[in-house]
């Protein structure tokens, strides 16, 4: 785990690192990562892939935002795992979010609970 | 005769460093206190229960070093469960198996029960039990995947009883839960069984009468109450080798009571 909390940069930085390790791993090009690679579509990455991309974020800075306050399943892009990890201390003071990207991510999360509630299925 | 956790009779014992390891919940008394003790017959076992025990101590005690970890902490506290699951992995740097052992169990008639009993028990014998597969699966996902899981469930989620119908439905529930996260990790080689055993001689039988036990073991084909053995043999098969080819089942050791 780092010494100290990772600064936005580090942060930018860890987890494109660890998902150029993750397309390593799968045999497919690194390529190029943008904030608005989806990680399905464009990456190729399974929902197991994203388990292990967040446990080993974990480990490294001792964060995990999908504990409580994002879905995972909410998170399409690599700039959504980046404001998810920016902004998991909780939204600003002023009780708004600097980040478009994370507004979006919350919004989809609160989406998918209000529709999960009135499935009634299963 | 029991069967070796490790499967490595004809073979020199791995040093304690190589050896996989283990997590069993509840490890200080009672079947998880056997768990345990078998277990280290090849693996590494970290535990914890609230308290602990003369006999967990003295097993302890007994150990190799580093092969066995206790720590005192509450299953139902989400954030301690995760701690000691960290600590392991930090500390002897793989997860290869978790026996979700820990469970509580309160009788009575459902319209008598307190809200406390009812929370309590769907607390630790459900969501406990989840979300310590939450933690343990990340750390075997980060090792490159294998691994396994065995939920302890009950003959109660197999069939009904009366008097246990909150413990029977997080029995049920875990029973449904070891199937589909089967589904889920298999691609990973991590699989998730259920031992469903039937009443054995422990604590949690000492409750009833000699004339409630007759009457169990009449029911019974094999005509006996199990054994801790009998339900950790099953476990221990499980959670080896030999059982490489069996996910999202559950496995009834209850000597034909349900069958």
């Amino acid at each position: 785990m780092l010494e100290t909390a990772p600064d936005q940069v580090d942060l930018e930085k860890l987890v494109h690192s660890e998902l150029r390790r993750l397309l390593v791993e799968r045999d497919r090009p690194p390529g190029v990562i943008e904030a608005s690679s989806r990680l399905g579509l464009d990456l190729g990455f399974e929902s197991l892939d994203l388990a292990l991309l967040v446990a080993r974020l974990e480990v490294a800075t001792g964060l995990d935002p999908f504990a409580e306050d994002v879905a995972i399943t909410s998170i399409r892009t690599v700039g959504d795992v980046v404001s998810a990890y920016r902004h998991m201390g909780g939204p600003p003071a002023d009780g708004g979010y600097e980040d478009e990207d994370l507004l979006a991510v919350q919004r989809r999360t609160r989406a998918r609970g209000i529709q999960a509630s009135g499935d009634g299925s299963g | 005769m029991a069967i070796s956790a490790s499967e490595t009779a004809a073979r020199p014992a791995p040093p304690p460093s190589a050896q996989p390891v283990a997590i069993i919940s509840g490890g200080s008394r009672g079947l998880g206190l056997a768990l345990v003790e078998r277990f280290l017959e090849g693996h590494r076992v970290a535990t914890f229960s609230r308290s602990r025990s003369d006999e967990l101590d003295a097993l302890i005690a007994d150990a190799p070093p580093e092969t066995a970890l206790w720590r005192s902490l509450n299953h139902a506290d989400p954030s301690a469960t995760s701690g000691f699951i960290r600590e392991v992995f930090s500390r002897w740097g793989r997860i290869d198996v978790l026996v979700n052992n820990a469970g509580v169990a309160a009788d009575g008639v459902l319209p008598l029960m307190r809200f406390a009993e009812i929370d309590q028990m769907i607390s630790v014998n459900l969501t406990a039990s989840v979300w310590l597969a939450h933690q343990c699966t990340r750390m075997m996902l980060m090792q490159g995947g294998g691994g396994s899981i065995v939920n302890i469930s009950s003959v109660n989620a197999l069939r009904g009883h009366r008097g246990v119908s909150v413990y029977s439905a997080t029995k049920a529930a875990l029973d449904g839960f070891t199937r589909s996260l089967a589904k889920e990790l298999g691609e990973k080689n991590i699989r998730v069984n259920a031992v469903a055993p039937g009443y054995f001689e422990s604590q949690m039988v000492n409750h009833l009468g000699q004339d409630a036990k007759a009457r169990i073991i009449r029911r019974t084909p094999l005509r006996r109450l199990a054994t801790v053995d009998d339900v950790v043999n099953v476990v221990s098969f499980l959670c080896s080798p030999a059982a490489s080819f069996i996910t999202g089942e559950t496995i009834a050791v209850d000597g034909g009571l349900t069958c």
